[in-house]
């Protein structure tokens, strides 16, 4: 059997899943994810010049300096992709190569293991790293065009990008065949999940602390750009990251000699990994499969008195409600990624709240004015619902999809699918109404605006929003159910996450369009003191209109996810 | 409908595209009897018993349950079910006691009176003392146990079960047999399913046979014998020919319609 036939089935369900959504639908998102892309590299392309022409230090320096900047700005991304393809992909390989359920049939059949194992690579680099790719194209085309690199440079993009992806990948599957030896893999799956995410966590803040936003200012910018010279990138020119970052460099720059010894040069090096990897699959995989039936860590263990203590309440809840609270409450706290959910929980809020304290606004002077303080309070609300729906998308889209195959106990019960998503609905909204309550609070006190209406109007959109990305996230995911997915991220990770998100803002989007012009006429009456009939009236409806409109919203999206569920085919 | 009829499935078609599952099945059920549908892989059993279940709408037709309609009023049907399928997928981070809870709370029973019905269950099945670890650890068959076991917990009156002996070891067959016998003696009805030919002749009342969505076959053993003319003493024979016979009628048609 070839590799090919293994992958066909994968290539196959992910055709058929796609062809199944609806035309417009797909249309209509693909034009949205064009536009963000767009938007992105118009963006990045701005502030890659902005970096690279460092105007602030002046005509001379700032030549010289500028492109060193952008030259540590790009190696440094490179470098995060680097490891985030690596940690992304130890939790995929580990799935692939030990996990899934088809495996039993392949290993007893007369298959060479190799070639499984090569399949199964092949897999889970896919769908580890299409994300990052989509993500990085952007990155890596404003470089380029910031660089003015030759025509030809953006044709070798490709190859780059498959060797960025390929040689993590690489070493992500040697180290999961490696310690598959080692260690019980089903708890190893657990162990790679939490430094995956504390990865992301470190990564972000280790950003953030660069402090970047401070280029914006006169009065820091001798401060930032002498921590970025002497900034020490953690690679060595032996590094997998560094050398990427010289083929990325002298691809840009058009130098094809260069580009040549450098291409060779990776491009060896990948295919010897990949052949030590082939090798060590051949004499090791099934041996390694083998072993990780060994453990099963399935005693009720840790963490029973604080389940015990959040169970408590919903002990005053009708039964139908208890039940599923109760259900959905145990479950979360047995899944033994609960702390890197957790962290992560933690670790967006610290770094929304850094992100404020931080803004340059006092900063600059002549950007720094009570009415400008005022109308970013009310422009955090969406940013605030923007922060509670990436945290739904992970927390409540995927709880319909957790079901999973057990689905069909819901179904066969006499309580109404429309009841089911009701109570998931209203369990899930009491913890992100308190995350909108404190961000909502965080945002109010260091913003110190002047305006009370605006404050309230502010913290009144922040709550609708979290409402309806709440509503969104359960009802969405009913409508995009992934009851075969193992683990919620593969459930939010989806087309309908992607879904999820796109709506969220739409609906972020409307709620402001129908504010800001009232919000403009009370504004505009508050500078000239003229007669305020016609703002009031208008502040007033589009008052009224927001909650309707919010209800609207909510309704359609809750009727197509009880349809969906209701017209569900079991398999 | 009669009052000891306790489901009438009237006119019953299931779609799956262009591939008819069910083809306008008709059957009635009485208060009290064990039936056993039985067919070859594909004949549309696990489709009608979805269907029965509420899991899955039907194309047309529909499922009275004590006169009461299953599509219209599904609230007031589905209490008087209890439904085993044939691959017990149960909540795996839950204990069997926790999901008994769970059961018993989605179906509006007291947990005292569920907790009452459960533990001689799991004591027969030899499964009381596993009841607060976690369902992830048990084998197919323990899990199919527990499945079997919540089904009960909310006394239903008609006990739905998709091939109850797979993954189960010969005492446990046996057990669950006499169980179904227990139920039937206080007035409950039993509809299983099963490829176990000598389980349906042993405990059932009447038989179906299906295949490709239509009954060929309804009634007792000597009842189905005799419409038929195969007079074998086994089922076995009886369902081979049946269907044999049916699927070889059906491709000298399909020849007949190409030629």
């Amino acid at each position: 059997m070839r590799i090919g036939h293994l992958i066909r089935p994968r290539l196959k369900k992910s055709f058929r899943l796609f062809s199944s959504y609806n035309s417009f639908l797909k249309f209509s998102m693909s034009i949205a994810a064009l536009i963000l892309v767009i938007v992105f590299f118009i963006v990045l392309k701005y502030f890659f010049n902005y970096i690279a022409e460092a105007k602030v230090l002046g005509p001379i320096a700032g030549r010289v300096f500028g492109p060193i900047l952008l030259e540590k700005l790009v190696e440094l991304i490179i470098l995060v992709f680097f490891f985030m393809l690596f940690f992304s992909n130890l939790v995929s390989a580990l799935t692939a190569f030990f996990l899934e359920e088809d495996l039993p049939m392949l290993i007893v059949s007369p298959l060479p293991p190799m070639r499984l194992f090569i399949a199964r690579f092949l897999t889970a680099m896919t769908e580890s790293s299409w994300m990052s790719t989509l993500a990085l194209t952007p990155i890596l085309l404003a470089y380029q065009t910031t660089v003015a690199s030759p025509w030809f440079s953006y044709l070798l993009l490709p190859f780059f990008l498959a060797l960025l992806v390929l040689i993590p990948c690489l070493f992500s599957s040697g180290t999961v065949l490696l310690v598959a030896n080692l260690f019980p893999v089903r708890r190893m799956k657990k162990i790679f999940q939490f430094l995956a995410l504390l990865f992301f966590a470190a990564m972000v803040f280790f950003l953030r602390s660069l402090k970047a936003e401070k280029l914006l200012n006169l009065k820091y910018y001798d401060e930032t750009f002498k921590n970025l010279i002497g900034m020490q990138i953690p690679s060595s020119p032996y590094s997998p990251p560094h050398r990427l970052y010289k083929l990325l460099y002298n691809i840009s720059s058009g130098d094809l000699s260069l580009i040549a010894k450098e291409l060779g040069i990776i491009s060896a090096a990948a295919l010897a990994l990949f052949l030590l990897l082939a090798i060590a699959a051949k004499f090791n995989y099934r041996r390694a499969w083998q072993k990780s039936f060994e453990t099963l860590d399935n005693k009720v263990s840790g963490l029973e008195f604080l389940r015990k203590l959040m169970i408590w309440p919903a002990s005053y809840l009708p039964q139908n409600a208890q039940a599923i609270v109760k259900k959905e409450i145990t479950i979360f706290f047995r899944d033994p990624a609960i702390f890197s959910q957790l962290f992560m929980v933690g670790a967006v809020v610290a770094i929304y709240a850094y992100n404020l304290f931080i803004l340059p606004l006092k900063d600059v002077p002549q950007l720094f004015s009570v009415a400008a303080n005022n109308w970013l309070l009310y422009l955090n609300a969406p940013f605030i619902g923007f922060v509670c729906a990436a945290i739904a998308m992970r927390f409540v889209f995927p709880s319909t999809s957790m079901e999973g195959k057990a689905f069909w106990i819901l179904k066969a019960s006499p309580i109404r699918i429309g009841k089911v998503l009701k109570i998931k609905f209203f369990f899930y909204l009491l913890p992100m109404l308190l995350l909108c309550a404190l961000l909502s609070a965080f945002s109010v006190y260091v913003f110190n605006n002047s305006s009370t209406p605006l404050m309230i109007l502010s913290v009144f959109n922040a709550f609708l929003i979290t409402f309806t990305v709440t509503a969104f996230a359960v009802n969405l995911g009913s409508v995009y159910a992934n009851f075969e997915a193992d683990s919620p991220l593969k459930a939010s990770g989806s087309f309908g996450g992607f879904v999820y998100m796109v709506i969220s803002m739409l609906y972020m989007l409307s709620l402001v369009l129908l504010q800001i012009f009232p919000i403009y006429m009370y504004m505009w009456k508050s500078f000239y003191y003229t007669s305020g009939y016609l703002s009031s009236t208008l502040f007033t409806l589009s008052l009224l209109m927001s909650p309707a409109m919010t209800w609207m919203w909510c309704h359609l999206s809750f009727k197509k996810g009880v349809t969906a569920l209701e017209n569900y085919q079991h398999d | 409908m009669t009052e000891e009829n306790i489901i009438e499935i009237q006119n019953l078609s299931k779609k799956y595209g262009k591939f008819e599952a069910l083809k306008a099945v008709n059957l009635t059920l009485k208060k009290g009897e064990l039936f056993s549908f039985i067919g070859p892989n594909g004949a549309g059993k696990t489709t009608l018993i979805r269907i029965l279940t509420g899991i899955i709408k039907p194309t047309s037709g529909d499922v009275l349950v004590k006169g009461k309609s299953l599509l219209k009023e599904p609230s007031l049907v589905k209490p008087l079910l209890g439904y085993v399928p044939d691959r017990p997928y149960l909540y795996e981070k839950l204990s069997p006691y926790e999901y008994f809870e769970f059961t018993a709370g989605i179906y509006n029973v007291p947990l005292k009176d569920a907790l009452e019905r459960c533990d001689p269950l799991l004591e027969k099945f030899k499964l009381y003392e596993r009841r607060n670890d976690l369902i992830e650890s048990f084998s197919h068959g323990m899990k199919q146990k527990i499945a079997i076991i919540a089904a009960v917990l909310h006394d239903p009156e008609i006990f739905i079960i998709d091939e109850p002996t797979v993954g189960l070891d010969p005492y446990s067959v046996k057990v669950i047999k006499q169980y179904f016998k227990e139920l039937t003696s206080l007035g409950k009805t039993v509809f299983l399913t099963t490829h176990a030919l000598a389980v349906a002749q042993d405990v059932s009342d009447r038989i179906c046979i299906i295949n490709k969505g239509s009954i060929v076959a309804l009634g007792k053993l000597d009842e189905v014998q005799n419409a038929t003319g195969i007079h074998s003493q086994h089922l076995e024979e009886l369902f081979l020919q049946l269907t044999q016979e049916e699927t070889s009628q059906s491709n000298e048609a399909v020849k007949l319609t190409e030629s």
